[in-house]
């Protein structure tokens, strides 16, 4: 007897991201690297024209990019911080104390960077 | 039973001898504090529509039959209450796998992808003579979470790279194959992470961790998966070292 089966396959489009939190979340912390590209030419400018960087990045434009810039880094940090840990096979209190060592670390450099820059 | 609570469910139907797309049908049934997504489905099987399909039978959220997609989240309907939908609830199949009728959807690709990793113990030379093997409560806690998975599926209809690729092999495929080269009575990881470790092995996964949300048993197969890519990536390091120190080895003697 031939099979009446008729499999119905959903397609993913392009817009798979679009109708759940979730997947939205995942492409914004994803997205928020693109800012690491903005940052990476802005340093890049530093080392071959100190003038013309030091005049760039007090353009108005340029201090609003580098202000979402560091919302996109403290985004992508805190996600890294609670996302990259579990890839150590530990228990939920060891991971606990792993991922607010690292915020720790991470604010200390933080500051000693700011402190060392202000000086 | 005139005042009990009414609720609309919204049940995406497709017959296969007779439709061309799926589409949903609305559906009026009575609940309490009590009614589970699965009483719903079978109030509706029993009293309007009898020709309605859908998988389950535990009814307690072990056999991992009873998925769909509950307001488009993947979840089991055993262990989802309808108290929680005051607004109507729209069900779907599992998302990312083909739809054979009604809610029932084709598992073949996740059953292969399973089979192939040989989620069992494997390769350990022990017979009945020898006794039970020993493990200690330490060598259980490193696999145990991974063990809870219940082959749902749920964790493939959340993950956005298989309905991308479907050669990809999955979440709940890879967590158990890591669940099995975790365990201390196992001598099956180097078969295991040679599939694993291929294009459509763990380096698909991009870390949405949608799976590790939607898993009713809290298996985490996202993190399964990341401890794979990390095993993964020092196998690979200590195969270079190793090759250099072959090829050192082998110019020395040469010389």
């Amino acid at each position: 007897m031939a099979t009446k089966r008729k499999p119905y396959v959903r397609e993913s489009g392009r817009c798979w991201w679009k109708g759940n939190p979730c997947y939205r979340f995942y492409m914004l912390r994803e997205g928020s690297s693109v800012f690491s590209i903005w940052v990476g030419l802005l340093l890049l400018l530093f080392l071959f024209s100190p003038a013309v960087f030091s005049a760039l990045i007090k353009n108005p434009l340029v201090r609003l990019l580098n202000s979402a810039a560091l919302l996109a880094a403290l985004l992508h940090t805190k996600t890294w911080y609670e996302l990259a840990p579990r890839a150590l096979n530990l228990p939920e209190e060891k991971l606990a104390v792993l991922v607010k060592g690292l915020w720790t670390a991470t604010i200390a450099f933080s500051a000693l960077a700011l402190l060392f820059s202000l000086t | 039973m005139a005042d009990a609570k009414k609720l609309l469910l919204k049940i995406q139907r497709y017959n296969p001898e007779k439709d061309a797309a799926p589409y949903l049908v609305p559906y009026e049934i009575p609940l309490d504090d009590r009614t589970s997504l699965l009483d719903g489905l079978q109030y509706v099987k029993d009293n309007i529509s009898p020709d309605l399909s859908f998988r389950s039978s535990c009814r307690m959220a072990i056999c991992g039959s009873c998925g769909v997609m509950l307001n488009g989240e993947p979840r089991l309907a055993c262990k989802s209450f309808l108290r929680n939908y005051a607004n109507g609830a729209t069900v779907e199949p599992l998302a990312n796998f083909p739809v054979e009728k009604d809610l029932v959807v084709d598992f073949t690709r996740f059953l292969e992808c399973l089979e192939a990793l040989k989620p069992y113990i494997t390769g350990n030379p022990r017979t009945p003579d020898d006794g039970p093997n020993t493990q200690t409560p330490t060598q259980l806690a490193r696999y145990h979470k991974f063990s809870l998975c219940i082959n749902c599926g749920l964790c493939y209809a959340a993950c956005p790279q298989f309905g991308l690729n479907p050669s990809f092999l999955g979440p709940a495929a890879i967590t158990l194959a890591h669940r099995y080269n975790l365990d201390s009575r196992d001598r099956g990881k180097k078969e295991r992470v040679r599939i694993m470790n291929t294009e459509n092995g763990v380096w698909a996964c991009t870390f949405v961790g949608y799976c590790s949300k939607v898993c009713p048993k809290h298996a985490d197969p996202a993190a399964a998966l990341q401890q794979c890519k990390a095993a993964g990536a020092l196998d690979f390091l200590a195969s270079v070292l190793s090759r250099k120190k072959n090829r050192g080895a082998a110019c020395g003697d040469k010389a």
